[in-house]
């Protein structure tokens, strides 16, 4: 494809042609870096940046549910009331296991309900109806840590 | 010159560039006024918030909802700024940086075509600076012959007419401009101006079709090419349209999205198209393989659209006609793509508009865009010339004391819609904004530019009347305090919840006052 004449493609309006070029490769790179991170990461569940705009993902039904065990020698998990301590939105997201909203909904729990362990479990239908496996995950208070528990 | 070179740094029609940027600036800002705001009231409630980045939740305050509304009026309103007064790239990184702020200080907003929007502006950033003028030069007015005196013999009469009737150039007929702009700007009002809530998509698709028509005679009767700039801002953002297209192609691969359930679940698809699935059920092709083929046309769709946009850049400085050809295909496709998604009623806020506007800017014939950027250029050209004794360049130096002056009366005109607007940040945005202004209009008269100053500083008082007038019109603060008020009431702060129920009722449109929630708190209360 060979340009017209008249038209002498010039950057030199935009500073070094160097550094333009480095601008638009990192751009570049970024724009396709980071739709791939979803792909190959292990990001199933947080679609952000990575335009799956309509994602059947985002389409399951899920409810979630949050307990905890408190401090007082109860060993049973008690139902937290997620929809009265936090703004309704968060709920959506904490369906949708973004994960750095259970994280931090769950550190919260730890801070302020004097809990030792809470507990995160969701479950989800398929866009086509069928049930998709229940989700786990808890946290223990004293670490910190998060990980997967059978439901 | 390499390949790179050729497709980053080539040139394209002024007009593409003009006509996108101030179109995508007013998008942004009306989209931040009118839809982002009415969900302020979830922000810093409880004190609990997740920001976009772990970077930003270390060094951001806790988001409040006054702190979410000033962003975006501020947002709104260097945008609109920037589209009236002209845009300048070190305002144009400010809004690219209050734009990101807004949505990345929470994952409350989590809407991908928010990102998108932030990559748009981070390329409009290298764009070329163009004005009005730079597209198309103010025509020049055709010299009036006066007319023969009474005494005046016939053959000097002759000569006269004869003189009139001299043919003008092909680019110089101001009133068919006219005509085109007026019926341009009527089909725009029309669309908005026209109730048709059940019929948005028809009333698009018909205004769009006497637009269309319009142009295509507007353009058929001009012979000048098109001005050309250049700036890699422009062909970034059409290789990152082509990207987007690609992945979002790709993320319709998958077995829910090709099996056609995802695409029924989301939208009104099925009552939309009822009549083409009978259609298809009369030659044997049964409902579910009828969605199935539906849905998984999308996927080599977007596919051929993102190969259109990775061409169109080349589309304007390229002898080879095949980019015009395979540019105008992504055009007809794209349009197609984004009418069928708001006739689908698809809950994607404004991104169809945003996406309609990339194809026309993009991907339509370079003189077709350069007549649809007169609907702009036009009444651009014309305010300027009224307005050419306060933005002379030549006044740069000798009236400092008017640039201030300009200057004050819009800092405290900003102070007085921030008053009006009732929202929660809304002052506390526009004496910023108005603080901004004043330090900006010292800085750059004291480096002998005021006219750029006067033309911001004008452009910034008529983008704050403009905000005034969009918050006043549409449903946005009414919005804020419905759904502020019943958040409020689900957490049982029945007092809180009244005080907002209260506030928004003198915003509720007909129909859809709250007198009822107001009532029963007040008793719940005992008030």
């Amino acid at each position: 494809m060979r340009d017209t004449k008249e038209t002498p493609p010039n950057a030199a309006r935009f500073g070094t042609r160097r550094l333009s070029n480095l601008f638009i490769a990192v751009f570049l790179a970024f724009q396709i870096g980071m739709p791939l991170r979803y792909y190959f990461g292990e990001h199933g569940y947080d679609e952000r940046f990575s335009w799956r705009m309509f994602s059947t993902v985002r389409l399951q039904q899920c409810e979630m549910q949050i307990s905890e065990r408190g401090t007082n020698g109860d060993p049973a998990f008690r139902e937290v009331q997620v929809r009265r301590d936090v703004q309704a939105a968060w709920v959506n997201l904490l369906e949708r296991v973004r994960m750095p909203v259970v994280e931090k909904y769950l550190e919260r729990r730890c801070e302020r309900q004097h809990a030792t362990e809470v507990s995160y479990t969701r479950r989800c239908k398929d866009t086509n109806g069928s049930a998709l496996p229940v989700q786990t995950l808890r946290m223990d208070c004293s670490s910190r840590e998060l990980h997967e528990a059978s439901p | 010159m390499n390949g790179f070179d050729r497709y980053f740094y080539g040139r394209f029609a002024a007009a593409r560039a003009y006509l996108f940027s101030r179109l995508f600036l007013v998008l942004v800002a009306l989209d931040a006024w009118t839809l982002m705001i009415g969900h302020a009231g979830r922000y810093g409630v409880d004190g609990f918030n997740v920001a976009h980045f772990a970077w930003l939740d270390a060094i951001l305050p806790q988001p409040t909802a006054a702190m979410y509304v000033g962003v975006l009026l501020a947002t709104g309103l260097l945008a609109l700024a920037l589209a009236l007064g002209g845009t300048q790239r070190f305002a144009l990184a400010g809004l690219f940086l209050l734009y990101t702020l807004s949505w990345a200080m929470s994952m409350l907003d989590s809407y991908q075509h928010h990102y998108f929007v932030s990559t748009v502006l981070l390329c409009l950033v290298f764009f070329p600076e163009l004005r009005a003028s730079d597209v198309h030069p103010p025509e020049v007015p055709a010299i009036v012959e006066p007319p023969p005196a009474a005494g005046e013999s016939r053959k000097a009469k002759a000569k006269s007419k004869a003189a009139k009737a001299k043919p003008k150039p092909a680019d110089t007929s101001g009133l068919t401009t006219a005509i085109y702009v007026a019926v341009g700007w009527l089909v725009i009002a029309a669309y908005v101006l026209i109730p048709a809530p059940k019929h948005e998509a028809a009333l698009l698709c018909a205004c769009a079709a006497v637009l269309a028509a319009a142009t295509w005679i507007h353009t058929a009767r001009r012979k000048p090419k098109p001005a050309l700039a250049e700036g890699f801002g422009f062909n970034l953002l059409g290789a990152t349209a082509g990207i987007l297209y690609v992945y979002t192609s790709i993320a319709k691969m998958d077995a829910g999205w090709r099996d056609g359930h995802t695409i029924t679940r989301i939208s009104a698809a099925k009552r939309v198209f009822a009549p083409l699935v009978e259609l298809a059920g009369g030659i044997g092709i049964s409902e579910d393989a009828f969605w199935s083929l539906f849905a998984t046309s999308v996927v080599p769709i977007e596919l051929t659209i993102a190969v259109t946009y990775l061409v169109s850049v080349r589309a304007d400085s390229s002898e080879s006609r095949w980019p015009k050809r395979i540019a105008l295909l992504g055009w007809v496709l794209a349009m197609l793509l984004h009418l069928g998604a708001e006739a689908m009623e698809l809950e994607i806020g404004w991104f169809s508009y945003y996406m309609m506007l990339f194809a026309c800017a993009f991907l339509l014939p370079a003189r077709n865009v350069d007549s649809l950027a007169r609907l702009i250029t036009f009444p651009a050209n014309f305010i300027r010339a009224q307005l050419a004794d306060v933005l002379a360049p030549e006044l740069d130096r000798t009236n400092l004391g008017g640039t201030l002056a300009i200057t004050a009366g819009v800092t405290l005109m900003l102070g007085m819609v921030g008053k009006q607007l009732d929202l929660p940040g809304a002052m506390t945005a526009c004496l910023i904004a108005a603080g901004v202004l004043a330090v900006a209009a010292v800085a750059v008269s004291l480096r002998g530019r005021s006219a750029e100053m006067r033309s911001l500083a004008l452009g910034t008082g008529a983008a704050a009347a403009l905000m005034w007038l969009a918050l006043a019109l549409s449903p946005a603060r009414w919005d804020f305090y419905r759904f502020l008020g019943g958040d409020l009431k689900r957490r049982n702060e029945p007092a809180a919840a009244l005080e907002a129920y209260e506030r928004g009722e003198r915003y509720a449109p007909k129909g859809q006052s709250r007198q009822d929630q107001i009532d029963g708190l007040r008793k719940q209360l005992g008030r």
